[in-house]
């Protein structure tokens, strides 16, 4: 009997979660006037702007969007340097065993924390304001955004580092720079290249939707173009973009292959 | 003769009921050899790490050549360290650095904070580093990365690199528990040697009976955190090692191979 | 006397080649581009002011703020919900041993890849074009990573969990829609929810800023405040955005914790 309570309950469970999935669609198709027949013809307009404005993509001028590409490639760099001198000095005040102490440890973390669930665009667009149109907000919001994505997997990696060797140095009396210098630093350094190479790529894709609030890099190219239609513009800077990523990602991977 | 260690009624307690030292009393002078030995979870591995406080202990003192390690400050906890060499059943060497590198982290505890930090060792240190090295039979080794090793040849680089500290104690917990019986020997014959050589005082935790007799001057048998035999290996009876490992005497012997049929 | 060297040679090569590439790299790329130090000086001396601005937060735009972030998470519920049932099938068409047509999953994984190297505001930027501002460009921009990323995550998962059961319904000779639906979803459920879980996450965090390139949702809000240099409610607005992040990372965190554990059970 109590069995067939049970499966009863749990039947009931399951009927009340899907009815209350089914509401939840409902709502959301009411609230923001969600209507599928004008979504489900979206469709066929979106694919048909896709093949036939934007394609085929505009190859002549490709020379013009060399800046563009160079300005990118440069805040890449720019921003992973300073994120990666900001993020391994966080990191290594957040993470465990190299934190000077507890306290700053939890008050960085909450720092790191502000800084990371601000969406990027909105760091872009406040620096804008700041510091004017140009590549300097760009700049500056790719390093708010790595230092604080950096000091993060850094403090995770220096955590995961296996105790073991820094147990060693500890017998041996030797200090606490001398343990982060000889036990803690070797091991972290696979995690470190790692890391750094994942935020040059994150930096490149990153750096492409910059130009959309104005912060420079080839964002702007796409915006620029799309502001004046000139879509068939829009598609050659998108594929240099992805050629731009793509070669970017092998490149990576094979420096990642031999380093590590 | 006075006594190197002294270690009065140490205790040590993890939480609020588990006890791993239960008042050890302890002496060990110059020159002494001594096995440690008990089942797992004995606390031969807690009381050596009381020794130089990489486990703080709840209760009781040591003191060694005549300093209070219980109560050390940090400073002076370090230079008591820098004089006892430790070896770890895990080897605990750096993975990504050269076996030449992580035996010269044994000055570490000697060097100035800065010398230290950014690698400048004297070159009478790499010389003597590297003479350890060959004497252990690591020549071929000195410049290769500590994880291109095998066990047994991990564990002689952490045998260097405890002697190079020149220390006048060293403390090795399960130094061959991670090592076939043949590194086990080589391991034991060079530890033991040099030792005996430098008039190093040595304490070895081991499980094995067996190895304990061979090379031990002394042994001291630990059953539930405290001291239940103190004496010279041939009056280590069978009856009283029974009782030391009662309900665990599978592990009394190496792998459950005796030594002799390895050697 | 030469110094003994003591290091390993070809490891720390590899350090010093790497670090030394970050200099060498650096330094150019800052001179190519030219920062501008008065530049640099003016903005610093608008921090004060704007942030006094933005310290005085105001709470009157706080129903239109939770309108939008209502919209928002709407825009990334329905997204993620449309794109799960169609991942879903995709995804048995492309993962190796349930792909019905070889050549087919092949031309799929290539476009998935594209779709994926193109970034997800781009996308949307895209939808916005072609069918004009507003929610459903929102909710087709996202659909397109949406369900290359799943597509991609699910196919994953069936290779790797699903071999053993894939062979026991093709030994008892069920037809594909058999293996696709007593087969194999009862046994990667949990899995496939763990990844939706992350997904919405991700979801979350791009519809909160789509606003900015006029996809709707409370971005749209913020984008205003901003170019109006109207700080007071930024700050709430922002702030809104952080802990609703915040919360969501905490409850996927949670939900994987709990469906890993049931999946070991």
């Amino acid at each position: 009997m109590q069995t067939a309570a049970a499966v009863k309950q749990k039947k009931l469970k399951r009927n009340v979660s899907y009815a209350l999935f089914a509401a939840a669609v409902v709502f959301s198709l009411w609230y923001i006037q969600f209507s599928f027949s004008e979504f489900i013809s979206g469709i066929p307009i979106f694919l048909h702007f896709l093949f036939t404005d934007f394609l085929p993509p505009k190859a002549s001028d490709l020379p013009s969007y060399l800046q563009p590409v160079l300005d990118t490639l440069a805040y890449g760099v720019v921003a992973t340097v300073l994120a990666s001198i900001i993020g391994l000095l966080f990191g290594f005040l957040m993470a465990r065993q190299t934190t000077p102490h507890p306290a700053i440890r939890t008050v960085l973390r909450g720092f790191i924390s502000l800084l990371r669930n601000i969406p990027f665009l909105v760091w872009a667009s406040i620096l804008v304001v700041i510091f004017g149109v140009g590549s300097m907000p760009g700049i500056f919001s790719l390093i708010l955004f790595g230092s604080g994505f950096l000091a993060r997997v850094y403090a995770e990696a220096i955590e995961e580092i296996d105790s073991h060797a820094t147990e060693a140095l500890d017998a041996m009396g030797a200090g606490y720079l001398q343990k982060i210098k000889h036990a803690v630093i070797p091991a972290f350094i696979p995690g470190f290249i790692s890391w750094t190479l994942f935020m040059f790529e994150l930096s490149i894709r990153a750096s492409s939707i910059l130009g959309l609030v104005g912060a420079g890099g080839i964002g702007s190219q796409i915006k620029l173009t799309m502001d004046l239609f000139q879509y068939n513009r829009t598609s050659t800077v998108i594929c240099i973009l992805i050629v731009m990523i793509l070669v970017i990602e092998f490149m990576t991977k094979r420096i990642r292959e031999r380093l590590i | 003769m006075k006594p190197m260690l002294q270690i009065n009624s140490l205790k040590k307690q993890y939480g609020s009921s588990t006890v791993a030292l239960n008042g050890i009393d302890l002496e060990v002078h110059p020159n002494e050899f001594i096995a440690v030995i008990g089942p797992s979870g004995a606390g031969k591995s807690t009381l050596l790490r009381c020794i130089n406080r990489l486990i703080d202990p709840t209760e009781g003192s040591i003191s060694f050549q005549g300093q209070e390690i219980v109560g050390a400050g940090k400073k002076q906890l370090r230079q008591i360290r820098s004089q006892i060499g430790m070896i770890f059943q895990h080897y605990n060497l750096v993975d990504r650095l050269s076996v030449l590198e992580n035996v010269l982290h044994g000055r570490l505890g000697q060097m100035s904070a800065f010398n230290g930090v950014f690698s400048r060792y004297s070159e009478a240190d790499k010389l003597a580093a590297i003479a350890l090295l060959e004497k252990l039979g690591l020549e071929e080794q000195i410049y290769k990365r500590a994880d291109e090793l095998s066990g047994g040849q991990k564990q002689r680089v952490g045998i260097c690199r405890a002697l190079a500290q020149k220390p006048s104690l060293i403390l090795a917990d399960e130094p061959i528990a991670s090592l076939d019986p043949n590194s086990s020997r080589i391991v034991m014959d060079s530890l033991h040697a040099n030792c005996i050589e430098q008039g190093i005082a040595c304490l070895v935790n081991l499980h094995q009976v067996d190895v304990a007799k061979r090379y031990a001057t002394r042994i001291v048998g630990i059953k539930s955190g405290k001291v239940v035999f103190d004496g010279k290996p041939e009056e280590l009876t069978d009856r009283m090692t029974q009782h030391i490992y009662e309900g665990k005497e599978h592990q009394m012997f190496q792998q459950g191979v005796p030594v002799e049929q390895a050697v | 006397m030469k110094k003994i060297r003591i290091g390993h040679k070809s490891t720390q090569r590899q350090q010093r080649w790497f670090v030394g590439l970050m200099v060498i790299l650096f330094f150019p790329c800052f001179f190519y581009l030219k920062l501008d130090l008065n530049q640099f000086k003016d903005g610093l001396h608008q921090i004060p002011h704007i942030a006094n601005m933005m310290m005085q937060m105001s709470f009157d735009q706080f129903p239109d703020l939770m309108d939008g972030l209502l919209t928002s998470l709407i825009i990334a519920f329905l997204t993620v919900v449309i794109s799960v049932v169609i991942s879903f099938f995709l995804a048995f068409v492309i993962a190796t041993n349930t792909a019905p047509v070889p050549l087919l999953a092949k031309i799929i994984r290539a476009i998935i890849v594209i779709i994926r190297t193109i970034p997800v505001t781009i996308w949307v930027l895209l939808a916005v074009a072609s069918i004009g501002f507003g929610s459903m460009a929102g909710v087709l921009g996202l659909i397109f990573p949406t369900v290359a990323f799943l597509t991609r995550v699910f196919s994953d998962q069936i290779d790797e969990a699903g071999k053993d059961i894939i062979e026991a319904v093709k030994a008892v000779g069920g037809g594909w829609w058999n293996l696709v639906f007593n087969g194999v979803t009862p046994q990667l459920m949990t899995a496939f929810l763990a990844s939706i879980a992350f997904n919405f996450e991700i979801t979350v965090a791009e519809t909160v800023i789509l606003g900015i390139v006029g996809a709707g949702g409370i971005g749209v809000l913020l984008q205003e405040y901003i170019s109006f240099y109207d700080f007071k409610p930024l700050t709430l607005g922002i702030l809104i955005v952080f802990i609703t992040l915040f919360l969501l990372e905490m409850t996927t965190n949670l939900i994987r914790l709990r469906l890993s554990g049931r999946g070991h059970k």
